[in-house]
């Protein structure tokens, strides 16, 4: 454990001086991503413009969620996201074999090679962004609360994590496919808004399939001091099912796993 | 005669690479069903929002039926005229791609990359047609969406599209031209697309935008990617405004071309390539 921690740390450490070599890249990049969330925020405060409530979500409320979920997209992207990118490149490209090669367990290398810290201003944006949303909308959490917010904002992050390793993991079969990404950033996107604007049975996809609610309607909620029943028995059974799920059909993969010759 | 014979060699040149395009398209369809499935959890997503908003009877001048109706032609509007060969035009000039694929070759840039994007739309284009008009069944049997068809409208939002198709692909192409002069552009491109996506009306329709920022919008370029088109069709603008809105939209293409031209000349000078 010790040891993976180590390279982690490594791994961290070289993708973030790889990130500042190129400082005015930096420079442009963080402008483009708070441009985005300028377009985000801008968007919801412009439905707002015609409309009282959503699905009765206020509008604070709902920027407060939509800044989370942005948060959550965040640190999908910095943490995994462009490694299941790679991985997905490796696979098509035979290059797979040499992560299979070294003495390292292959999920961990193929999941947090590398980290991409291009977001990070628009972190610190974001948190600054929720300091001020949370004082407008009359919200105080308590620590326990903040304690709770951050259990179910991890557990979220693992839950997806799994989910999307488990689709990128087709890969080993559906070789021409090289956009998953797609469907994962439109995915997280959809967390901006309540759950609660679904109805019927996309509401049950939404809400036990892909748990878009622990992207950041749950954790949301617990800032505003409601809790779903359940929610959280929910967070704890898909975090040990989806985790069980991705490392057995990986395990299942590895094993019909044919090389494009390297 | 002889003219006539370049001219006819030179269209098979270019229906080679539309079908070559359209090939590398049917191969790589998996990817096509993954990118229409994640457009399809985007119009779910955006229609719920409205289908749950409270507290409003007109938005931006859209019912609520016509605002589901707006969404869903945007989703086919999205596979029609979205032609842009950014990536491609930037990978080929940074890995030097392109002195083989066309700096040497007798054939014009513009038109080689406008039949590749023909190819992959046309595909594209199929597939998209038949989801929405499955999905404007559902929709129609559930009541959810419901708009005033008129035949002049289609018409001339038709011909809005087909603008709006050079316009895009002209603008892409000079974006992606940036290659010849800086080593990473991709920012550039994700800047295009926020402007396009929200000022565009891909989130949310042009009116929704006040007084002088939708006057604004209306003299740049981005809402005739876009928005017009289904302004058009959703009869949400007088024919005098579609004109004025025409016209604009050809002095952009305009714009476009003479950069491509300029940017294409200065950048050849410029261009240096490794490994060709």
């Amino acid at each position: 454990m010790l040891r993976y921690l180590r390279l982690y740390y490594h791994f961290f450490r070289n993708s973030l001086i790889r990130l500042f070599e190129f400082r005015f890249n930096v420079f442009i990049l963080s402008v483009v991503q708070i441009v985005w969330l300028g377009v985000m925020l801008g968007s919801i405060t412009l439905i707002f413009g015609q409309v009282d409530s959503l699905a009765g979500w206020r509008k604070q409320e709902v920027l407060i969620l939509a800044v989370i979920a942005m948060l959550f997209h965040d640190i999908m992207e910095m943490l995994f996201m462009g490694n299941l990118q790679r991985f997905s490149y490796y696979v098509r490209h035979g290059e797979f074999d040499f992560i299979l090669l070294k003495p390292v367990n292959a999920r961990f290398l193929a999941s947090f090679r590398q980290a991409e810290f291009y977001n990070i201003f628009r972190m610190a944006a974001m948190i600054f962004v929720l300091t001020k949303l949370l004082p407008q909308a009359n919200v105080q959490p308590s620590g326990g609360q903040w304690a709770l917010f951050l259990g179910f904002f991890v557990a979220g992050l693992i839950v997806f994590y799994n989910l999307f390793f488990l689709v990128t993991t087709t890969n080993f079969w559906l070789i021409n496919v090289f956009n998953f990404n797609d469907i994962f950033d439109r995915l997280l996107s959809a967390g901006r808004y309540p759950v609660d604007i679904f109805k019927g049975r996309i509401k049950w996809f939404f809400l036990y399939i892909i748990p878009l609610g622990l992207v950041g309607t749950f954790s949301t909620e617990i800032l505003f001091g409601k809790l779903r029943p359940l929610s959280l028995i929910f967070a704890g059974f898909a975090l040990v099912l989806t985790t069980l799920v991705s490392e057995f059909f990986w395990r299942f993969a590895l094993k019909h796993y044919q090389s494009a010759s390297s | 005669m002889a003219e006539r014979i370049k001219t006819h060699l030179m269209i098979k040149k270019y229906l080679g690479f539309f079908r070559n395009q359209f090939s590398a398209t049917i191969y790589y369809r998996g990817s096509i069903l993954v990118w229409i499935f994640s457009n399809l959890i985007f119009l779910t997503v955006i229609v719920s929002v409205w289908l749950a908003s409270t507290g409003g009877q007109d938005f931006g001048g859209y019912t609520q039926k016509e605002i589901v109706g707006y969404y869903l032609a945007g989703f086919f509007l999205h596979w029609v005229i979205n032609w842009s060969p950014f990536y491609e035009v930037a990978d080929e000039i940074k890995s030097g791609d392109i002195v083989a694929s066309t700096l040497i070759k007798p054939f014009s840039f513009y038109w080689k990359k406008f039949s590749e994007e023909a190819g992959w739309h046309s595909f594209a284009i199929i597939l998209g047609l038949t989801l929405t008009l499955v999905l404007a069944v559902i929709l129609q049997h559930w009541q959810l969406i419901g708009f005033g068809f008129q035949w002049q409208n289609l018409f001339l939002s038709l011909l809005a599209v087909i603008t709006g198709i050079f316009l895009v692909f002209t603008f892409s192409l000079c974006l992606g031209m940036l290659a010849f002069w800086f080593t990473e552009v991709w920012t550039v491109d994700t800047l295009f697309w926020a402007a396009r996506n929200f000022l565009g009306g891909w989130y949310l329709p042009v009116s929704f935008f006040p007084g002088a920022l939708k006057t604004i919008i209306e003299i740049l370029p981005f809402r005739y990617l876009f928005s017009f088109p289904l302004e058009i069709f959703f009869n949400k603008i007088s024919l005098k405004e579609t004109f004025l809105g025409a016209a604009i939209c050809l002095f952009w293409i305009l714009f476009f071309l003479l950069l491509y031209k300029l940017m294409w000349e200065k950048g050849r000078k410029v261009y240096t390539a490794f490994g060709q």
